[in-house]
């Protein structure tokens, strides 16, 4: 019960979060959730605009309003945890020194979410996508698979880097 | 408040003690001892929960997860005593269900 009400405050003021990740490490690393949640945001982006083409608001399209900047913020949320846990957990010497811009990418993609959750600006999530595709190209490059670049086949259809993997099948 | 301090666990590193998406009650202390879970702000790491294993008479420590698996007491390196925020004091872990 204790929990539960904890977890209703952590949804309203959330608590600062300790990492107590196992460490292990576990070797399961894909930079795909990061590039969904920016895909998302450039969703929300694009259906907070739909809104705003509108003359009035009703009390439906204001509670709309709310879960789509929530959303935006919450996936803002998600691009930084994901990437931060590539970049501390998997990215060590060897790949810094094959991708010495690695550094500064990850800076510059943790300051682009934060200009991203701060604006309604659909040119401003691009050029996060485009940081976080880049991203996934160099963490793709780093275990000697080659990427291709393809629109998402669902909304807001926009260019994504996907690893070429090989079939299962035999 | 009055040196208290609500915040979540985030990873298994501490499982089964401290259990993933867990609130800890955190209290900071002026000394901490061996086998104080403990709130840590690594410079490397970032907000962490790990144990303290080893204690130094020059104010510094050595912490390590609870899982053999976790990161190494090694890869953390010393631990300063101002980079303890505060001691676990209580461990309110989802159910098992959740």
């Amino acid at each position: 019960m204790l929990f539960n009400l904890l977890e209703t405050v952590n949804k309203k003021r959330p608590f600062v979060v300790l990492s107590a990740h196992c460490d292990i490490p576990c070797k399961i690393y894909d930079p795909i959730t990061a590039q969904l949640a920016v895909l998302t945001m450039v969703r929300m982006v694009d259906l907070l605009t739909d809104l705003d083409d509108k003359k009035d608001l009703s009390l439906n399209d204001r509670a709309q309003f709310s879960r789509l900047v929530n959303e935006k913020e919450s996936h803002g949320n998600k691009v930084k945890e994901e990437i931060r846990v590539i970049w501390g957990d998997y990215i060590k010497q060897p790949q810094l020194d094959a991708y010495p811009e690695i550094h500064e990418l990850v800076h510059s993609i943790m300051l682009g979410t934060s200009a991203a959750k701060q604006h309604i600006d659909k040119a401003v999530t691009l050029a996060l996508l485009g940081e976080v595709n880049r991203f996934a190209e160099i963490f793709w490059a780093t275990k000697g698979i080659e990427t291709y670049r393809a629109i998402s086949p669902y909304p807001p259809e926009q260019e994504l880097v996907y690893p070429k993997l090989n079939s299962a099948a035999n | 408040m009055f040196g208290y301090s609500i915040v979540k666990a985030s990873g298994d590193s501490m499982s089964p003690v401290v259990r993933n998406g867990a609130y800890l009650l955190i209290k900071r202390r002026t000394y901490y001892h061996i086998n104080d879970i403990v709130h840590v702000h690594h410079a490397l790491y970032g907000h962490m929960v790990k144990r303290i294993v080893s204690l130094h008479l020059d104010s510094t420590y050595h912490i390590a997860g609870d899982n053999a698996a976790s990161l190494s007491v090694k890869q953390m390196g010393l631990i300063d005593s101002t980079q303890i925020l505060g001691k676990v004091s209580v461990v309110i872990n989802p159910s098992r269900k959740n």
